[in-house]
């Protein structure tokens, strides 16, 4: 059953190339249903691959041919079928169909129709490269080729250079996380001898011959998680990601890419656990994260950027998990965030679509009548991720807050702070959006409608993960104990290092009213806020506040790295161009007095066709001067 | 025999295109194409046990011998010159003026750099190499453009043959020592051996600086850029894609055997300079305005890496940087071709004064992306698996060397992504004719080969590791 797990990427590639070239007449329905199955088989197979491991929950390779053998370099196309791999392409596979299906509604009206779908199908290929390669170098590949369908989709409206700067900032911005993973396998294979996660980890144990450079092999690999997963300060780039269509938002800048570095912090997590240094750098590099991505999204009107940085900061959530230990709360968190914010987007798109292409939540208001599945599958994906139970979001954001607790206080009150900030700033996004007046123009509220049902059987499908996904972190819990048998955490626990939760039952079940009072506590204020008193959204001129000037600056990142990285780089480059390239290397050889005379000599000597003459002399000389010897 | 055939085939053809008055490119083509059929079936009847080798001693009392090999590497560079070589002569779109003459310097220049690849003796080496010269030289005198044509080339050819003086006097030093001084290839790795580090160390300076200068290596690449702009393209591409992969293929044939603790020992000063080398060449093609000159500069970038990497005198680094020089050698003459392709339709390649290509040429958009990601060395192209292992070579003479060296990872994505954007993307239009038959075909092939050797290197890097 696991040799099957070779052709789990390859339907999404045949996808691609089928689309590509030969894709030129078929109708966009043909071309929809095309990729859309593509990616549906993949699903198929591995809900397969999956079935297998929950009863045998091992490590199996299944290679594919040799890739590079240099001397003591082997490194194979081959792919590592275990729990947490399964888990991975499950919901990519599963997920991705789903926005498949929803594209085929939502971009049939674009001239770039094939296209889309081909780079969509590209990207899931590359996706589970990533996520199946049993070596880091295959992972690289992956990595990489899911950066280049990323940048390909941001700039897909490629007219606008808005897009296209956009494009090249995350293709920029993420290079300097993968120099980083780059150097880490460098140092690892160096260290090590292998790349293979079998030698390094699972039946080797290699990585431990990192000795003294553990610490650093473990920093750079972060750094390469920082970059892909928007994590500070290198979160910049996915904000203006958002730029891309509304189902790229959802599948690659939301459920499935930017989760990546959570992925490979959890696939090293035998690295991580070895080094407290690292650990501590990739808590606080998270929490960081959260926190500042909740506090922006407080004051965004535009209803994608709002649920941008949420995610960004939801990854600071993921990353607080991996850098406490919680590797297995940190997956689990993936999964419902998956479901959740892929729902929350496409609905976004729904709007958006409903709109005309408007994104500012200050012009919509009162939408609830016109679109109600829309309404619903919304509804539900916001309560999720303000993690109210029973819904997805409350178990494994619980689990991040009960593990926060029990290790490192300061980072639990901080978490608390970010998790209270998302249930603020997710119902005021919804409030202003579906409650209240209209206040868009009367061309756009004659044009409200609900979606067609290709996108609104994702929503609905989705809307039923994100309200049961998150059992699959305790099944048995519920009438015996809040704290029995993680079933996922046991699930990974032969694929990562296990998180060790000592919080007794009552402790937990305290924590999670607590958390939940103060989420209800936040639900409450933005309903007082923006449905009672029927207060609306400033506009930016009527902003006083320096504190709210700051957040709606999103800290100055932007600027800032442009004055000490980008314009210092520039200055460096054109100086040297200047004084080094232009002047100084120029004046050694055309400079000195003699030399310019020699050059005119010699030109003269060109002109009467002599030059020959002088190569021959040389040689001949040369020649003559060896016989001398 | 063969190894004598493959050597003659371009050099006769040579001599009677310039006794020919045909002006077409059939001829040539032609001949390069029999050139590499002879070279793969020579290497094919070597597997067998056929002996391709030449061996004719020339000047006894010195040890000098007209001999020729076909080793792994040498079999890698005759394949990387002769199907370049037949991808620069069919790239020719128009008609030139004394085309004859034109085409014989051209398989005169490839036959001389044939003969410097399968070299086995250091003085034919250098002969060869030293020979290259004048035939590149006429081509860029009699059809290159501009102003200062005339000083531009002299420099060019004044710098190289200063440079290779250096070689000279490293190889005589080197054989000098011997008891029954001989050029041959073996006697002198092993008499270089013999030689004390410090000995080594100033062999190795001659040798490097001479490469150095060819490569080009900062500080001595100031030849390059504006010869490459004034030659004609064709000139250009010989010079980019096979030209200068003699240096750092001589690098690894004749330095590294040769005198191995002198660069361990004392040459670290020839990898820092060629670190430096990639990120002064990433940043300058950052501030470059004109594709041309952008993409001249990349490749000094692309070139200091394969010196570094090979330098670091390990199997990932020698791999690395033969399967670099390959893959380098077939993206530049695509990269060149495509700027031809928009300079002919534009009238200039000044990037900030074009945009929206795409938009009337798809095909050329997607072409040349998959293009510029191989020179990002994206992964699943050819460019990748070199620099991936040059960096690993590297890394094992520090980790911050490797570092240092990497961000060129950063710098390469940005400046071609930014060329990339300005020229095909945006609103504004620049009109642009489809591609013909011939331009396709032309990228086309380079996509394949780029992609192929990014899945499936090991191809490629078998035939390196082949060592009769």
């Amino acid at each position: 059953m696991e040799k099957l797990v070779a052709l789990i990427p390859l339907f999404p590639a045949l996808g691609f190339l089928w689309i590509t070239f030969l894709g030129k007449n078929m109708s966009k329905n043909a071309i929809g249903t095309l990729a859309t199955a593509m990616v549906g088989i993949s699903f198929v197979l591995a809900g397969l691959v999956f079935s297998t491991q929950l009863h045998e929950g091992h490590a199996t390779m299944v290679k594919v041919f040799d890739w590079i053998h240099v001397g003591s370099f082997k490194v194979d196309i081959s792919f590592i079928v275990d729990p947490l791999s399964s888990l991975y392409i499950l919901f990519i596979t599963g997920v991705g169909s789903l926005i498949h299906l929803y594209s085929i509604g939502y971009m049939r009206e674009d001239e770039g129709f094939h296209r889309f779908m081909s780079y969509l199908n590209l990207f899931v290929f590359f996706m589970l490269l990533l996520v199946l390669g049993d070596n880091l170098l295959l992972l690289f590949v992956g990595w990489e080729g899911v950066g280049v369908c990323s940048f390909m989709l941001i700039g897909f409206w490629y007219k606008e250079h808005a897009n296209n700067d956009a494009a090249k900032k995350a293709f920029v911005i993420n290079r300097v996380g993968d120099l980083g993973l780059l150097l880490a396998m460098t140092l690892i294979f160096i260290q090590c001898g292998s790349l293979n996660y079998n030698d390094l980890m699972i039946s080797g144990g290699d990585i431990a011959s990192l000795g003294k450079w553990t610490t650093l092999a473990a920093i750079l690999l972060f750094i390469g998680a920082m970059g892909k997963s928007a994590q500070f300060p290198l979160h910049t780039w996915l904000p203006d990601a958002m730029a891309g269509p509304t189902p790229v938002s959802a599948l690659i800048h939301a459920a499935t890419m930017v989760t990546a570095g959570i992925y490979l912090v959890a696939r090293f997590s035998d690295l991580f656990a070895m080094s407290e240094m690292a650990s501590q750098v990739v808590t606080w590099a998270g929490v960081i994260t959260a926190v500042m991505g909740a506090s922006i999204a407080l004051t965004q009107n535009d209803i994608k950027k709002v649920l941008a940085y949420s995610t960004v900061s939801q990854l600071g959530f993921m990353f607080a998990a991996l850098g406490m230990g919680a590797y297995s709360i940190a997956v689990f968190h993936v999964v419902t965030h998956a479901f959740f914010k892929a729902l929350l987007f496409l609905g976004s798109g729904s709007v958006i679509h409903a709109m005309g292409g408007e994104q500012d939540i200050r012009r919509m208001g009162g939408l609830k009548s016109h679109m109600s599945i829309t309404y619903w599958t919304f509804l539900i994906g916001t309560i999720a991720i303000a993690g109210i139970f029973p819904f997805a979001g409350f178990f494994s954001k619980d689990q991040i807050l009960a593990h926060a607790m029990e290790n490192n206080l300061p980072v639990f009150i901080l978490l608390m702070l970010a998790a209270a900030g998302t249930a603020f700033y997710m119902f005021r996004m919804f409030y202003l959006t579906f409650h209240g007046e209209f206040r868009g123009t009367h061309e756009q509220e004659h044009h409200l409608h609900e979606s067609p049902a290709t996108m609104t059987t994702p929503l609905i499908v989705l809307a039923i993960a994100s309200t049961v996904g998150g059992f699959i972190g305790f099944p048995h819990a519920i009438g015996e104990s809040m704290h029995i048998h993680h079933w996922l955490d046991h699930f990974l626990s032969g694929t990562v290092v296990a998180a060790h939760s000592h919080l007794d039952a009552t402790a937990e079940i305290i924590l999670a009213i607590v958390a939940m009072a103060i989420a209800g506590g936040m639900i409450y204020y933005a309903y007082n806020t923006y449905v009672s008193k029927g207060n609306r959204a400033l506009e930016d001129d009527e902003i006083q506040s320096g504190l709210h000037q700051l957040l709606l600056k999103k800290y100055g990142f932007d600027e800032l790295y442009d004055n000490i990285i980008r314009k210092p780089i520039d200055y460096l480059a054109s100086g040297l161009h200047h004084w080094v390239e232009d002047k100084a290397l120029m004046n050694i050889v055309d400079g000195s007095g003699s030399s310019v005379k020699g050059i005119a000599r010699l030109l003269q000597g060109l002109q009467n066709g002599q030059i020959i003459t002088y190569l021959l002399a040389m040689i001949g000389g040369l020649i003559a001067l060896l016989f001398l010897i | 025999m063969i190894a004598l055939a493959i050597f003659s085939i371009p050099l006769l053809l040579s001599l009677l295109m310039f006794n020919s008055r045909s002006n077409s490119n059939k001829l040539p083509i032609l001949g390069l194409t029999l050139t590499l059929f002879v070279a793969i079936a020579g290497k094919v009847l070597q597997a067998y046990g056929h002996a391709i080798a030449l061996d004719i001693t020339l000047i006894d009392s010195i040890g000098f011998h007209f001999s020729l090999i076909m080793d792994g590497p040498a079999f890698v560079m005759v394949l990387l010159t002769l199907i370049a070589g037949i991808g620069i002569l069919y790239s020719i779109d128009r008609e030139i003026p004394n085309g004859n003459r034109f085409y014989a310097w051209s398989l005169m220049m490839i036959a001389a750099m044939l003969g410097a690849f399968m070299a086995s003796d250091a003085l034919m080496f250098y002969l060869c190499y030293e020979w290259a010269l004048i035939p590149i030289f006429f081509l860029i005198l009699k059809w290159g453009h501009g102003e200062h044509l005339a000083k531009i080339t002299m420099r060019f050819f004044l710098y190289t043959l200063f440079g290779s003086l250096f070689m000279m006097l490293s190889l005589l030093y080197v054989h000098q020592s011997m008891v029954h001084p001989t050029f041959e290839m073996n006697a002198m790795w092993e008499a270089g051996k013999a030689l004390s580090a410090g000995q080594q160390g100033w062999v190795f300076a001659g040798l490097f600086i001479a490469f150095a200068v060819k490569m080009p290596v900062f500080p001595f690449h100031s030849w390059q850029p504006s010869t490459y702009d004034h030659a004609p393209i064709q000139g250009t591409m010989l010079l980019a894609a096979i030209m200068l992969k003699m240096a750092t293929f001589g690098l690894v044939r004749w330095a590294l055997p040769m005198v191995p603790e002198g660069i361990a020992e004392h040459g670290q000063w020839a990898i820092y300079l060629s670190v430096i080398s990639v990120i002064y060449a990433s940043l300058m093609a950052l501030t470059q305005k004109r594709l041309k000159l952008m993409i001249a500069y990349s490749s000094v970038a692309h070139v200091g890496m394969i010196s570094a990497g090979v330098l670091s005198n390990t199997d990932q680094g020698t791999v690395g940087g033969i399967f670099e020089m390959f893959s380098h050698g077939i993206l530049a003459v695509a990269m060149f071709a495509v700027y031809q392709m928009i300079e002919s339709r534009v009238g200039h390649d000044k990037m900030n004064e074009m945009g929206g290509i795409r938009t009337s040429a798809p095909t050329f958009a997607f072409l040349f992306f998959i293009l510029v990601m191989g020179s990002v060395a994206l992964p699943f192209t050819s460019g990748f698996v070199g620099e991936f292992l040059l960096l690993q070579g590297l890394a094992n003479v520090g980790i911050g060397m490797a570092a240092f060296a990497g961000l060129s990872v950063i710098l390469g994505a940005a400046y071609m992504l930014r060329g990339f954007q300005k020229m095909m993307l945006g609103g504004n239009q620049t009109a642009f004719a489809s591609l013909t038959q011939k331009e396709t075909l032309i990228l086309s092939v380079s996509v394949i080969f780029v992609i192929a050797l990014g899945i499936y290197p090991n191809l490629l890097i078998q035939l390196i590791q082949n060592t009769i």
